[in-house]
């Protein structure tokens, strides 16, 4: 049961920054995903806790002892990996037993190897939690993807670590197994109370899944948060555009002060803006839920140019001042057709601004 | 359609005949080879070559064998393959691993310079080696027929190949397991890449057994022949012994032949490894 | 802890091995020859003198090495072209789901089980002129100074024909079945389709294939020692032969600078070879 903490910690190949000053913490048993587009960093994040790189800069702690210059096997963490590392030419069973067979742990207070009882017990304790009872006796290639990942996952149990590290762990299987796999995972780190540090792009997996997660772009930290957080508050136009599905909508306008209150203008519309201080004429980007648009009688005036049906609800596709807009509404009434003005606003609660050239939010 | 039925069943009998005028082809020169071992050979000429036995010498095999030495051949040879195949296969697999996952300097030209080592033929290198191994004492040995080629540039090349198929993370989660080099070599790599090793095994084994050149460079007393150039003595008799040399030489392919039909597949994949992509 | 070259030691132990075969047995040697060249030994082998260069330029130039060039030129030409061309035959008319279509497969490739020698004795007795077979098709006659090199050639065709069909079985096996139904929607016939589907993607192997037979024919020995002893009239004897020949002390400079003439055009050959060839060469998709 450990936290893991990053103190300025930078990872650099020759030229290129992959990580550059993490500062993170993450608390012991919490659900941490690292989220963010393919080539971010936060694989190599990932693999800096677990070992398998050595950071350039900053020190990486596991528990309260500094591990940055520690071997991996002697970290006390386990790792899935995206394509299950799974040997093989060794059965399930000698699989899940791999990781005690050269490592020592900690058993009864003293640092030692397992006995081939004990690593006996491990297994089938693992195969049990997984339910793969069954399957001990099997190859790799006997078994469909979901089976493979359930390996994985016991051969990362079995050593019972501080932390479960996971690089993309349902990539590889089809929607149907991922969205029971999401289930299955959370079920587990309910049970086991271990710190999870899980990494992918796909922001379903990590706004279901985490208790906090950490959107990373371009080799650097932009929001750590709860998911309900990161979706409300983002903190620059990266979050903002990559949590939520349709993304967020951006639209570039300027500010405009009238009786007092700050108003934005998109084009020959003006949005109402919610408190804010924000000077007259400074050029924003106002950014709005596709959830929080509405056709209105006032607002900023577009064009419908495609509607996507989902029985449940419609996008509206528009242009409004020559930026692609996305407004979801419910089934209600006629589809409207394509080609039409219309007029869309939202209540200034859920109006975010940020700075053009930062990204970063305002206010 | 009956129409289409039957012109398929004729096509694949027209395929069915055409292969077997091709095997025909293929297998005439060992199966007159064969007939021609088992015959005497006076009696053979004399009927006008026909393609079956003429005047059996069943113990054509015995003779051959006592005659030409050839269980003392077949030793040497067997000797003298068991080395450079053993060996070959510890150099390639130690030097493929450290190709493929260690680290070191100057690992791109040393790569380089041990493939260009496959540019040196022992044809080419004859001279000097026959001295250095002359100047050794090593004549009429096994050091002597085995130095140049226990390690070989082929192996290393074939082998790194199959090390370069493992996965990233399968190196990864041996290293989270605790496994170091050695631990690595024997657990994983090696199990895993067992096909292709295999292939290069049969593949050194037949050029270990069918080799000429050298061991005829290097054997200068008959004990210490080989079975291959045993084979050149041997069939520079007369006619009217010439079944003898026949029935070596087939002797001689046994072993091979043995290996190829028994393990095809990994003579195959050994040797397509380089040549056909996908 | 980690740092670029870390496994300094342990590749160096783990390389050791072949490099000192390679070093002792590959590149010594070529050192050697080149010096061997440059001197001239007496009948004993007792004394050496400097000759430098001009020994290079005198045999390169010379009689013994131009025709045994000439030889192994030929020999390459009537082996490769025949045996490739052979190989794809039997290839493409055994790459097709017939039952027991494996036992063809094994037949086709069983002549790599005979070595240079064993395929040497068979041809030795098939094309002798008084009792072989095919002893007075004068085509192939080994007594003639003018046919014998072709019936060296017959052998090492018959015996690359195994190893020739296996590769190109197999670049034929790993062509995509889409690829031929796409050319049979397009309306091709069989010629065409090979020529436009089978051809392109097995070009590398082609090209694989020719090099390795090409450096085969380059080393033509076993063979001409067993068939003819490099007649009649010295008309069969290849470079290598040549080579062989030359250990005498007093011609030890003459044998190293023909080895390293050998060396030279064998790598010149395979680099033209690939340089030409890729060109026309496709590249699968």
């Amino acid at each position: 049961m450990s936290q893991i903490v990053f103190e300025g910690v930078s990872k650099r190949f020759g030229e290129t920054v992959a990580v550059d000053r993490f500062d993170l913490h993450i608390h012991d048993g919490e659900f941490m995903v690292l989220l963010g587009p393919s080539g971010c960093g936060k694989t190599t994040a990932l693999r800096l806790v677990a070992g398998l790189e050595t950071a350039t800069e900053g020190t990486l702690r596991i528990g309260d002892r500094d591990v940055t210059g520690v071997e991996a096997k002697d970290r006390d963490i386990a790792m899935v990996f995206q394509s299950y590392a799974l040997y093989p030419h060794m059965t399930v069973s000698g699989n899940i037993e791999s990781p005690l067979v050269a490592r020592r742990m900690h058993v009864d207070g003293e640092l030692r190897k397992l006995t081939k009882a004990e690593r006996q017990q491990r297994v089938v304790e693992a195969a049990r939690v997984l339910g793969l009872d069954e399957l001990l006796g099997r190859k790799p290639a006997a078994l469909s993807g979901g089976q493979r990942q359930r390996v994985a996952l016991a051969r990362a149990i079995v050593s019972r670590p501080a932390a479960f590290l996971m690089d993309e762990p349902l990539s590889n299987l089809d929607a149907k197994l991922r969205a029971q796999t999401r289930l299955e995972l959370v079920d587990l780190h309910q049970r086991l109370s271990t710190t999870f540090v899980y990494v992918t792009h796909d922001q379903v997996e990590a706004m279901t899944m985490a208790t906090r997660m950490a959107v990373v772009v371009g080799g650097r930290l932009q929001q750590v948060g709860t998911p309900k957080e990161v979706y409300e508050r983002p903190a620059n136009l990266f979050v903002a555009r990559f949590i939520g599905s349709p993304p967020m909508n951006t639209l570039a306008g300027i500010v405009e002060v009238r009786d007092g209150e700050p108003w934005v203008r998109v084009g020959e519309g003006v949005l109402r803006l919610g408190p804010i201080a924000a000077a007259e004429g400074r050029s924003v980007v106002v950014g709005v839920r596709p959830e929080h648009l509405q056709p209105s009688a006032d607002g900023v005036a577009g064009e419908v140019r495609a509607v996507e049906w989902l029985g449940h609800e419609r996008h509206l596709v528009c242009d409004v001042a020559g930026e692609r807009v996305t407004v979801r509404e419910p089934t209600v009434g006629d589809d409207p057709m394509s080609g039409r003005p219309v007029r869309l606003a939202a209540d200034p609660a859920h109006l975010h601004l940020f700075d053009p050239d930062s990204g970063e939010r305002l206010g | 359609m009956a129409a289409e039925v039957v012109q398929a069943r004729t096509t694949k009998v027209a395929w069915y005949v055409l292969l077997t005028a091709l095997s025909v082809v293929v297998l005439a020169p060992v199966c007159l080879t064969l007939v021609r071992a088992l015959s005497t050979p006076a009696s053979y000429v004399r009927e006008g070559l026909p393609p079956w036995p003429v005047d059996v010498q069943w113990d054509v095999w015995s003779r051959a064998f006592t005659d030409g030495e050839l269980g003392r051949k077949l030793l040497v040879s067997a000797l003298v393959t068991l080395v450079i195949v053993v060996c070959q296969l510890l150099t390639a697999v130690l030097a493929a691993y450290a190709f493929t996952f260690l680290d070191f300097p100057l690992r791109r030209t040393l790569f380089a310079l041990f493939m260009a080592t496959l540019m040196l033929p022992i044809e080419v290198t004859l001279i000097p080696n026959v001295q250095t191994v002359r100047s050794w004492g090593w004549l009429n040995s096994v050091p002597g027929l085995t130095a140049p080629f226990l390690a070989t540039a082929f192996g290393v090349f074939l082998v790194r190949q199959g090390f370069l198929g493992i996965p990233r993370d399968l190196r990864d989660a041996a290293q989270l397991d605790g496994f170091g080099h050695l631990g690595f070599l024997r657990r994983v790599a090696v199990p895993v890449t067992r096909p292709l090793i295999a292939s290069f095994a049969v593949i050194a084994f037949l050029s270990a057994w069918n080799q000429y050149t050298w061991p005829r460079a290097v054997v200068t007393e008959e004990r210490w022949e080989t079975i291959q150039i045993g084979l050149r003595s041997l069939s520079a008799r007369t006619v009217d012994e010439s079944n003898i040399g026949m029935a070596a030489a087939l002797i001689a392919a046994v072993p091979v032949l043995t290996v190829l039909v028994l393990l095809q597949r990994h003579l195959v994949r050994g040797l397509t490894a380089g040549a056909v992509k996908g | 802890m980690r740092h670029r070259g870390k496994d300094g030691l342990v590749a160096a132990a783990l390389l050791v091995p072949s490099a000192v075969i390679f070093a002792a047995f590959f590149f010594y040697p070529l050192y050697r020859l080149v010096y061997l060249g440059l001197h001239r030994q007496n009948r004993f082998g007792t004394e050496e003198r400097w000759v430098g260069w001009s020994q290079y330029r005198e045999v390169l130039t010379g009689d013994e090495f131009t025709e045994g060039l000439q030889h192994t030129v030929l020999f390459v030409v009537l082996t490769v072209p025949a045996g490739l061309v052979l190989g794809v035959l039997l290839a493409v008319a055994a790459n097709r789901p017939l039952r027991g279509i494996k036992v063809f497969h094994t037949i086709f490739a069983s002549t790599v089980a005979s070595s240079v020698a064993v395929a040497s004795v068979i041809f030795l007795w098939l094309l002798n002129p008084q009792v072989g077979y095919f002893g007075d098709v004068g085509f192939f006659s080994l007594s003639d100074p003018d046919t014998a090199l072709r019936g060296v050639a017959l052998s090492s065709v018959w015996q690359n024909l195994g190893l020739t069909f296996i590769i190109v079985l197999a670049a034929l096996q790993a062509v995509p079945e889409e690829l031929y139904e796409a050319s049979v929607l397009d309306g091709h016939g069989p010629v065409r389709r090979f020529l436009t589907v089978t051809l392109p993607l097995i070009s590398p192997t082609l090209l694989f294939l020719v090099v390795v037979l090409v450096i085969f024919g380059f080393q033509a020995f076993a063979q001409v020692e067993i068939l003819t002893g490099g007649g009649p009239a010295g008309a069969t004897e290849t470079l290598v032969f040549k080579i062989f020949q030359s250990q005498q002390p007093a011609q030890l400079g003459t044998g190293a600078v023909m080895a390293i003439g050998l060396f030279v055009i064998t790598v010149v050959v395979t680099l033209v070879q690939f340089a030409l060839l890729s060109r026309r060469v496709h590249y699968g998709r």
